[in-house]
C-alpha cells in the first residue's frame, strides 16, 4: 500500500518533467501527435539549438521561429537571450542570497537568544508577513523603486526579493539556532568573546548546514519568481523570458520546453550538491 | 456607461451608427488640415517616447521604432512585457506612476483605460478623425467609444476563417466548404466516417472560447447584443440551435476530447499532418499550417466561416496613448501612433506592410488591401481578396466587446461554455447563465 502510494507520488512529480523533456526533443510538427508518444519518434536537438542561437541542422521550417528555414524576416519570440537571462537570474539570486543571509542571520540569532520587548510580536509578524500576496505589495514597491530610479535594474529585483525572502530565512535560521546548545556560547564568553565574536567564530561554523539550506531555498525562490520580474523589469530574468514564448495565440511549446530544461539545470544542480544540508536543516528540531 | 474626460455629453443622444458615419464625413472634410498636424509633429523632434509592447516579434518592433526615430529625430524607449501577464504588468506600471506614453493594449481594455484616464481620447489630434474614416465601417466602433471618444489606433486586425483540407472535403463528396453550422457537422461526420478521427479543431480553451461564442452566434444569424450593449442573444431561439450544435460537435467526437485544452500549435500540427479537416481561427494561422510543411500542408486552403448569418467575428488589438502625455511629447507620441497604427508621413502603410510580411497580420483599412507592397507581402496561398471581402462585407466586431464591463463577462464565459460542452449543462441553461454573466458584469459586480 505504502509502495503504491509512493509510486503514485513519484509519477505525479515526474510526469511534468518527463513531458517537458520529451517535448523539448520533439519537432514542432509532431507536438500534436495523438496519442502522445512516450518519446518522440525522431528526436531532434533543434529546439535547443534555436533557443541557444545555434543554426539548426534540420531543414524543417518552424513557423514564426526559425527565420532562416522559413525565409521569414523576424522571429515571433526572443531567441538567443536565454543564456544572458540565466546569467542575470544567477547574479540576482546570488545577491539576494547574500543580503538575505546577512540580515536574517543576525535577526534569527537575536530572536533565538534574546528576549527583548516586542520579540514575540516581531517573530509572529515575520511569519504573518509571508501570508500577504505579492500582488498587493507590487504597487508600493514599484513606487519606492521608481522614486529611487531603480526600475529595470538588477537592484529592483534584489531589493524586492530580499524583502520577501527575509521572513522565510529568519524562520528557518531561528529554528536552527534554537537547536544549537547555549553551552558553546557560554564557553566562548568565559574565554572573553563578545556577542558578535561568538556569533562569527562559534555559532556560524556550527550553523553552516542551516545557512546553506536557507541560501538554497532563497536562491530557488529568487530564480523562479515571475510577477515582480514582469512588473519591475523588462524580462530581465528567466521566468519572464520563458513567458515570452507564449505569445498572441502562438504557443511555441517545443522551444519553451527546451528553454525550461536548460533553465532548471542550475537550480537542480544546486539542490543535488547541497541536498544533505537541506534535509538536515529542514529536519532540525523534529526530534525535540 | 461611465462618461469620459472630454465632451461626454456631445453625442449621448446620437445613434452610434450615425455618429460613426458622421465621423467618416468629418474625417474626409478635415483631410486638408493634416498638413498643419504634420507641422506640429515636426516641431516635436527631440522628444523621448516610452513605448510598451508585448513580446510578439520583438525584432520587428525594434526595426519599426528605429525607422520612425531616424525619420523624426525622436527617441523611443521600448519596454517589452510578455503577452502572458501583460494586462497585470501594464496596469501595475500605471498605478505605480510610470505609465507608458504609447502602449499596446487588448481591445477589451481600451475604453476602460480611457475612462480611468490611463489612456488619452485621441479626438482632435491631427488626422485622428481621418484615420477612423479610412477604416472599414465594420471596424470603426472598436476604436470609437459610444460617446464619440477615439480611444485607440489599430495594432493589427484579423478575421476568423475556416482553414480546411481540400482533399478530405472532396473525398467526402462535398463540392464546397460548409455553408452553415449544420453543414459543418454533416461534413465532419462524413469525414470522420472516412477515417479522420477528429475532423474539426478550434482553440476552445477557457480563456479564448468567448471569441468562438460570437463566431458561432454570428454564423447562426444571432445578434448577440443590442445597440446599447445589452445582451439579447438569450431571447433568440436560434441561440439554442447554435449552442446545441456546439455541444454536439464535442460530444459526438467531431473534435478531439483534448480540444478544451489544446493550443493553436497542436491544431496547426494536426492540420499539417492530415489529422483534422477543419480549423476555425484567425486568418493568419493558414500561414503556420502551410509553412510547417507537413504531409498535408499543401492541401490546406481557406474559406469564410459562412452561416445563415453571413458574418464572422472580426478581432484585433490596439495601441493607445498614455493619459498624461501633453505638449510637444503628445505631438510626437501621436505622430508615432499614426505611423504605427495608420500611415507614415508619405501616406504609406509602412508598419502594416511589415506586419503583413512577417506575420500575415492585417489592418482594418480598405487601402491596406490594395497596397502593392501588402499584396506582394502576402504569400500566394492566402487569398487576400477573400480576406478583404470578409473584413468589408462578412464580419462584425461586436462593439460590446470593447465596453469597459466586458472583461467581467469574458472571464466567466469559459467556465459556462465548457460546462455545456462537457454535458454538465444544456443549451437553455447555458444561454441563461451567459445572460446573467453579462448582466452581472454590466452592473459592476462579479469578477
Amino acid at each position: 500500500m505504502i509502495y503504491s502510494a509512493a509510486a503514485v507520488f513519484v509519477v505525479w512529480i515526474l510526469f511534468p518533467i518527463w513531458y517537458t523533456l520529451s517535448s523539448s526533443f520533439t519537432k514542432p510538427s509532431e507536438i500534436g501527435a495523438r496519442p502522445t508518444p512516450f518519446w518522440p519518434a525522431s528526436p531532434t536537438l533543434d529546439n535547443y539549438r534555436l533557443v541557444l542561437g545555434i543554426p539548426t541542422k534540420d531543414q524543417e521550417c518552424i513557423p514564426g521561429i526559425d527565420i532562416v528555414n522559413c525565409g521569414a524576416a523576424a522571429s515571433n519570440v526572443s531567441v538567443n537571450k536565454l543564456v544572458d537571462t540565466m546569467f542575470n537570474s544567477f547574479i540576482v539570486g546570488a545577491a539576494v542570497v547574500f543580503f538575505t543571509l546577512l540580515i536574517s542571520t543576525i535577526a534569527a540569532y537575536s530572536l533565538s537568544r534574546y528576549r527583548f520587548a516586542g520579540s514575540v510580536f516581531f517573530l509572529n509578524f515575520t511569519i504573518l508577513s509571508r501570508i500577504v500576496p505579492g500582488l498587493v505589495l507590487v504597487a508600493p514597491i514599484f513606487i519606492f523603486l521608481r522614486v529611487l530610479n531603480l526600475l529595470n535594474t538588477p537592484w529592483a529585483l534584489i531589493i524586492s526579493y530580499t524583502s520577501f525572502t527575509l521572513p522565510l530565512a529568519i524562520i528557518i535560521l531561528k529554528n536552527y539556532f534554537d537547536q544549537i546548545s547555549i553551552d558553546l556560547e557560554e564557553a566562548a564568553a568565559l574565554d572573553g568573546a563578545g556577542r558578535l565574536q561568538t556569533l562569527k567564530l562559534v555559532i556560524l561554523p556550527v550553523a553552516v548546514p542551516g545557512l546553506i539550506a536557507t541560501g538554497v531555498l532563497v536562491f530557488l525562490e529568487s530564480w523562479s519568481e515571475f510577477f515582480f520580474a514582469l512588473v519591475l523589469t523588462d524580462s530581465y530574468t528567466v521566468p519572464a523570458l520563458l513567458a515570452g514564448f507564449l505569445s498572441m495565440q502562438t504557443f511555441n511549446w517545443t522551444l519553451l520546453s527546451a528553454a525550461t530544461i536548460i533553465a532548471i539545470i542550475p537550480p537542480v544542480l544546486l539542490v543535488m550538491i547541497f541536498q544533505k544540508y537541506i534535509v538536515t536543516a529542514l529536519a532540525s528540531g523534529t526530534g525535540k | 456607461m461611465e462618461s469620459t474626460e472630454n465632451g461626454s455629453s456631445l453625442n449621448l443622444n446620437m445613434d452610434r451608427r450615425t455618429l460613426l458615419k458622421s465621423m467618416g464625413v468629418a474625417g474626409l472634410a478635415s483631410a486638408p488640415l493634416l498638413n498643419s498636424g504634420m507641422m506640429s509633429a515636426a516641431e516635436a523632434a527631440g522628444q523621448t517616447i516610452n513605448f510598451t509592447a508585448w513580446e510578439y516579434q520583438p525584432d520587428t518592433i525594434k526595426s519599426l521604432v528605429a525607422n520612425w526615430s531616424k525619420q523624426t529625430k525622436n527617441k523611443v524607449n521600448i519596454s517589452f512585457i510578455p503577452n502572458v501577464g501583460y494586462t497585470a504588468g501594464i496596469q501595475a506600471r500605471q498605478r505605480g506612476g510610470k505609465p507608458a506614453d504609447v502602449f499596446y493594449n487588448f481591445a477589451y481594455n481600451s475604453q476602460k483605460f480611457v475612462n480611468q484616464k490611463w489612456a488619452a481620447d485621441l479626438r482632435g489630434l491631427p488626422g485622428a478623425e481621418k484615420m477612423v474614416a479610412d477604416m472599414f465601417p465594420s471596424a470603426r466602433s472598436r476604436f470609437v467609444a459610444e460617446n464619440g471618444a477615439i480611444v485607440s489606433a489599430p495594432y493589427f486586425s484579423a478575421v476568423h476563417m475556416l482553414q480546411y483540407n481540400k482533399k478530405m472535403v472532396a473525398a467526402a463528396g462535398f463540392n464546397s466548404t460548409p455553408n452553415s453550422l449544420q453543414e459543418t457537422y454533416d461534413q465532419c461526420k462524413k469525414i470522420k466516417a472516412n477515417g479522420v478521427e477528429s475532423p474539426y479543431v478550434a482553440y476552445w480553451v477557457k480563456d479564448f472560447v468567448e471569441e468562438y461564442l460570437h463566431v458561432y452566434l454570428l454564423a447562426g444569424n444571432v445578434q448577440p447584443f443590442d445597440k446599447k450593449g445589452d445582451p439579447i442573444f438569450m431571447d433568440d431561439p436560434k441561440t439554442l440551435d447554435v449552442l446545441n450544435w456546439w455541444q454536439a460537435m464535442y460530444k459526438d467526437g467531431m473534435t478531439p476530447k483534448s480540444v478544451l485544452t489544446d493550443d493553436p500549435g497542436k491544431h496547426t500540427s494536426s492540420m499539417a499532418n492530415g489529422q483534422a479537416a477543419f480549423y476555425a481561427l484567425h486568418h493568419y494561422f493558414l500561414r503556420d499550417i502551410v509553412e510547417s510543411k507537413g504531409p498535408s500542408s499543401g492541401d490546406i486552403s481557406q474559406a469564410k466561416i459562412v452561416g445563415t448569418g453571413g458574418k464572422t467575428l472580426q478581432m484585433g488589438e490596439v495601441i493607445q496613448m498614455g493619459g498624461k502625455v501633453t505638449g510637444a511629447k503628445k505631438a510626437a507620441a501621436w505622430d508615432f501612433m499614426k505611423t504605427y497604427g495608420y500611415k507614415d508621413k508619405s501616406g504609406k502603410f509602412t508598419t502594416f506592410q511589415k506586419w503583413a510580411a512577417s506575420g500575415a497580420l492585417c489592418a482594418p483599412y480598405p487601402g491596406f488591401f490594395t497596397d502593392p507592397k501588402v499584396i506582394a507581402a502576402f504569400p500566394d496561398y492566402m487569398d487576400l481578396s477573400l480576406i478583404k471581402d470578409t473584413f468589408q462585407n462578412a464580419s462584425d466586431i461586436v462593439p460590446a466587446r470593447t465596453s469597459p464591463w466586458y472583461q467581467g463577462f469574458q472571464a466567466q464565459c469559459g467556465t459556462i461554455i465548457h460546462d455545456l460542452l462537457l454535458g454538465n449543462s444544456n443549451a437553455r441553461a447555458t444561454a441563461n447563465a451567459l445572460a446573467i454573466a453579462c448582466k452581472t458584469a454590466k452592473s459592476g459586480s462579479g469578477l
